[in-house]
């Protein structure tokens, strides 16, 4: 078949146009509608190069000598975007047969518009997906090291705020210290007195069955019982010898006074200091003052605080006596439980009478203390 | 007047086509739209009272992990932008990809890079940016240069159409 017949045959289909070649690539034919995609004034004249007419086509000189030589089959450039056309342009050498010297060069294009039409949205949005777990994977990184940066920040916060929580509970225990030995020191005894019922009272406290957590707040609470002193005249708090009924009757407001000096607060310690220093005077047998309180109606921390206030007490010189011997002392409380103590607390205290003997012994500060 | 093929090769998405355009049109658009095949675009540079230079810009579809780029377009190119994404890591692992394509299919001719799309990191990171750009330079010695650009600010654009273009006219 003559290579006329087959570009005839080739654009009958119309997908196709055509330019014919001579071998130094000038133009010598083209198809009616190949002008779509080519460079109009460049085509208008005969026997322009071809180059001229396909911008594609600049850069290729040499592979296209190759084919005119017959040195390379062809080339194909897939998919040229022109004018809102796609074309596959393909250059190839045109001869009779196979076995025939080149007569021609042939540029074909192949309009290849609907297939890229059918390609062209499928591939938009495979791009557009993957740009997105692109853009998920960059946010999900940013947030990872957003959330890391918050971590560090929250975990220097806890540190800074547990250090200030340590600072204001430390601070907060030496306050309460040092306002319970502003009531002793008020009445001419010592500060150690307080620190000491503390201790005791925790130790009392845990032998009793109340958790660490209630011990401590007993511990730290407790050095405040007799706060309300600091209420009561110096001539009756310093007195020595005994006090007149009515004088007694004076101290006694004491433990009101403390309630009121300390309830005022709404900190739980506070409350609790409260409760010891209005409740530490009451008895087991509703004796003691201020209310006249009944076993288990005294909070245990005012129990708890009467046994070891009194045990500390005895154990030193106060203004109005001297101290007194162990032997007495725990004669003292032994004969007060069911009484004045509660019997239960009496017991646990004396049967470890030696853990709070060494408790004294450490403290020491007071080297008034009567050894049997 | 000189006439000169220049290809613009990458991964999808990282910018080729408004760089083009940018250069060729001053023009810009954030509409990301997919090239297809490969569209051409003509740049003329008066060099000299002489010397018009003719630059033939190919705009070739982007390289994707489904669809890498088609040799067809780079054979006959006398000088190559390779093109990443500066917010996209793994646009810029790819570049020596593309660099071997390059040298594969064409003789010693020049090439530039664009690190694209610098608008879009935070200033605060110009020194990433800077760092970036060097560590590519000194680990690909056949590159001429490497520009941190942007379509959309014309960051480089001019600059790296203008250093390829001198180049191609050694």
């Amino acid at each position: 078949m003559h290579i006329q017949e087959i570009f005839n045959a080739i654009y009958e289909k119309h997908y196709y146009e055509y330019i014919v070649l001579d071998k130094t690539l000038n133009c010598i034919e083209f198809s009616d509608k190949v002008i779509d995609y080519v460079d109009i004034q460049e085509a208008s004249q005969m026997y322009r190069n071809i180059i001229k007419l396909i911008p594609e086509l600049v850069g290729l000189e040499d592979e296209l000598q190759e084919i005119a030589q017959g040195s390379r089959e062809g080339i194909e450039i897939p998919l040229v975007h022109r004018k809102k056309a796609f074309v596959t342009i393909s250059i190839q050498a045109g001869r009779k047969s196979r076995y025939d010297e080149i007569e021609s060069i042939i540029v074909l294009f192949e309009n290849v518009s609907q297939f890229v039409q059918m390609q062209q949205k499928s591939i938009q949005d495979r791009n557009d997906k993957e740009l997105l777990l692109l853009e998920l994977d960059k946010k999900n990184s940013s947030l990872e090291k957003y959330n890391k940066h918050m971590m560090h920040l929250v975990e220097a916060e806890i540190e800074k705020n547990s250090r200030l929580t340590n600072e204001i509970i430390v601070t907060q225990r030496e306050v309460i210290a040092t306002m319970g030995a502003i009531g002793e020191t008020r009445s001419k005894e010592t500060g150690d007195h307080v620190l000491r019922v503390g201790e005791y009272a925790k130790t009392l406290a845990l032998m009793a069955g109340l958790s660490e957590q209630e011990a401590e707040e007993l511990k730290m609470a407790s050095p405040m019982h007799d706060i309300g002193k600091v209420g009561i005249e110096d001539a009756i708090l310093n007195k020595p010898g005994k006090l007149t009924a009515t004088e007694f009757e004076v101290m006694k407001e004491h433990a009101l006074l403390g309630y009121e000096m300390l309830s005022g607060s709404k900190q739980k310690l506070l409350q609790t200091a409260a409760t010891i220093a209005y409740e530490h005077h009451e008895k087991w047998d509703g004796t003691g003052y201020p209310r006249g309180l009944k076993g288990e109606d005294i909070h245990i921390y005012g129990r708890i605080t009467a046994i070891v206030d009194v045990f500390d007490a005895l154990g030193h010189d106060r203004v109005y006596k001297k101290a007194w011997p162990l032997e007495s002392i725990l004669d003292f409380i032994k004969k007060e439980s069911g009484t004045h103590f509660d019997p239960s607390l009496v017991k646990l205290f004396l049967d470890n009478i030696h853990v709070f003997i060494s408790i004294q012994e450490h403290y020491k500060s007071d080297k008034k203390y009567h050894k049997v | 007047m000189i006439t000169k093929k220049v290809v613009l090769i990458g991964d999808f998405a990282t910018g080729k086509t408004s760089l083009i355009r940018r250069y060729v049109d001053n023009q810009f658009s954030d509409e990301y739209l997919t090239t297809i095949g490969v569209k051409i675009s003509k740049k003329t540079l008066q060099i000299s009272d002489e010397i018009e230079l003719q630059l033939m810009v190919w705009d070739i579809e982007g390289h994707t992990d489904v669809k890498a780029t088609n040799p067809a377009y780079v054979i006959g190119a006398h000088g190559v932008i390779l093109v990443g994404d500066i917010t996209r890591e793994k646009s810029i692992e790819n570049i020596p990809l593309h660099l071997e394509l390059v040298k594969r299919l064409l003789k010693k001719v020049p090439i530039v890079i664009a690190l694209n799309k610098s608008d879009l990191l935070p200033n605060e990171i110009e020194i990433e940016i800077e760092k970036k750009v060097l560590d590519l330079d000194a680990s690909l010695p056949e590159v001429l240069k490497v520009f941190d650009t942007s379509a959309k600010s014309s960051k480089n654009v001019e600059a790296i159409f203008i250093t390829l273009s001198q180049a191609l006219l050694l």
